[in-house]
């Protein structure tokens, strides 16, 4: 993995027609649920890394209900991040809440079962969140499997140009392609529409992904040894995290007008 | 000769009498958000969804989609009887001189001008709610993903 297989279009950035203002003053980072399983938390994990990196000071926010334990942001990052339930009749109202103070980067770690509440939550507040000069960042994870393509394009039916895409291909396989993100009609009439910014997230072993889910473990943990989990303490373990890490970290690098205010 | 005011007050009388008619169907309570559902472009599909989720009323896809079909026509038909030959019921008309009366007449046109004027105006403006005005891209999930490569083939 390059960074010149970034493929990143004019930076795919919707912001100004979702603000007034001339500079944004709080970005939202939101997954793009749907499909379970296929690397959303591994890659909002590695984007609040990346933030801790870079001392850019972000609120976390857990809103994968369906995600309770194991694998979860709130296991990655223990009490720093708030748990939410969206399934109550505020639904994300909880999210205004973060929205005029605190930290510029709201990070929201979306369940699989949150689209619809998610849409109509936009179609309720958009105007006045942006008035306020939010502007959004939805990001989505696609595999080879076709469901989680359709998961993409389910949500990007209903945000439309009101948020800013970032998409990441995540090789969850050693072999396979991705053939339905890259030659579906549909998926392409979606990049062809909104230029969305393509990153790429390379294979890793099963058993070392495992082992971070299982535990509650972040790559940066490994790689300054941070944990007690032995098997993740082992140097072909940290050689690894830290190869992940940095490409992660590049990757992100890249698209970084879409993660900044 | 057949005196009109009298023929309408029995009308009423005949109207008034009546027990409501009782909705035809079990969505006729939900018609305004229905509607409203529709306008911010939710399928047929997802109102059945929110119907049953919120309200815990059970209606299949093709019932929603009928419900709102039927009442479009309903709603055409209402309006070309209106502005037909529809009698409606109106209080009878009160004296007044001639002058009076023309002038009013012509202020109430004058003003039926400028309210016409807004409605057409506010027809006209874009929306400025959060939903999205129009859709750039449409995307139904029923519909399996189709490979480029099976489509160029089949031609």
């Amino acid at each position: 993995m390059s960074s010149s297989s970034v493929k990143h279009q004019e930076a795919n950035t919707n912001d100004r027609k979702q603000t007034t203002e001339t500079a944004p003053r709080k970005r939202v980072i939101l997954s793009m649920g749907g499909k379970g399983g296929v690397g959303k938390t591994s890659v909002m994990s590695g984007l609040a890394e990346w933030y801790q990196e870079n001392q850019i000071p972000v609120t976390l926010l857990d809103l994968d209900t369906e995600n309770k334990a194991r694998g979860s942001l709130t296991h990655f990052f223990g009490g720093q991040v708030p748990k939410i339930n969206i399934h109550t009749p505020e639904g994300l109202d909880a999210f205004l809440d973060y929205l005029d103070s605190g930290p510029p980067i709201i990070l929201a770690d979306m369940g699989g079962a949150s689209g619809q509440i998610t849409h109509a939550w936009f179609d309720e507040t958009y105007n006045p969140v942006t008035r306020r000069g939010i502007v959004f960042t939805a990001v989505g994870v696609v595999t080879f499997d076709p469901g989680s393509v359709e998961s993409v394009l389910t949500w990007a039916d209903r945000l439309q140009r009101r948020v800013s895409y970032l998409i990441v291909e995540n090789q969850s396989d050693d072999h396979g392609d991705f053939t339905y993100w890259r030659e579906s009609e549909q998926a392409r009439a979606f990049q062809e529409t909104f230029h969305p910014a393509v990153i790429q997230m390379g294979y890793r072993l099963p058993h070392l992904e495992a082992a971070l889910r299982n535990h509650g473990v972040t790559l940066t943990d490994v790689v300054k040894r941070r944990t007690a989990v032995s098997e993740l303490q082992l140097s072909k373990a940290v050689i690894r995290a830290e190869g992940y890490r940095e490409r992660m970290f590049a990757q992100f690098e890249q698209v970084k007008e879409l993660l900044l205010p | 000769m057949i005196n009109h005011t009298a023929m309408d007050e029995t009308f009423q009388a005949i109207l008034d009498s009546l027990p409501p008619k009782q909705p035809r169907s079990k969505l006729e309570p939900y018609a305004e958000l229905i509607q409203e559902l529709r306008k911010r472009g939710r399928s047929y599909r997802e109102i059945a969804g929110i119907l049953e989720q919120r309200c815990g009323i059970k209606a299949g896809t093709h019932t929603v989609y009928n419900f709102v079909r039927v009442r479009a026509s309903s709603t055409k038909k209402g309006k070309s009887v209106k502005a037909g030959t529809g009698r409606s019921i109106q209080p009878a008309p009160v004296a007044r001189p001639v002058s009076e009366v023309t002038a009013a007449a012509a202020d109430s046109e004058r003003g039926n001008d400028e309210v016409w004027q807004r409605i057409q105006a506010l027809k006209q403006r874009t929306t400025a709610g959060g939903e999205v005005e129009k859709k750039e891209f449409q995307f139904d999930e029923n519909e399996p993903l189709r490979l480029i490569s099976d489509t160029q083939h089949k031609k």
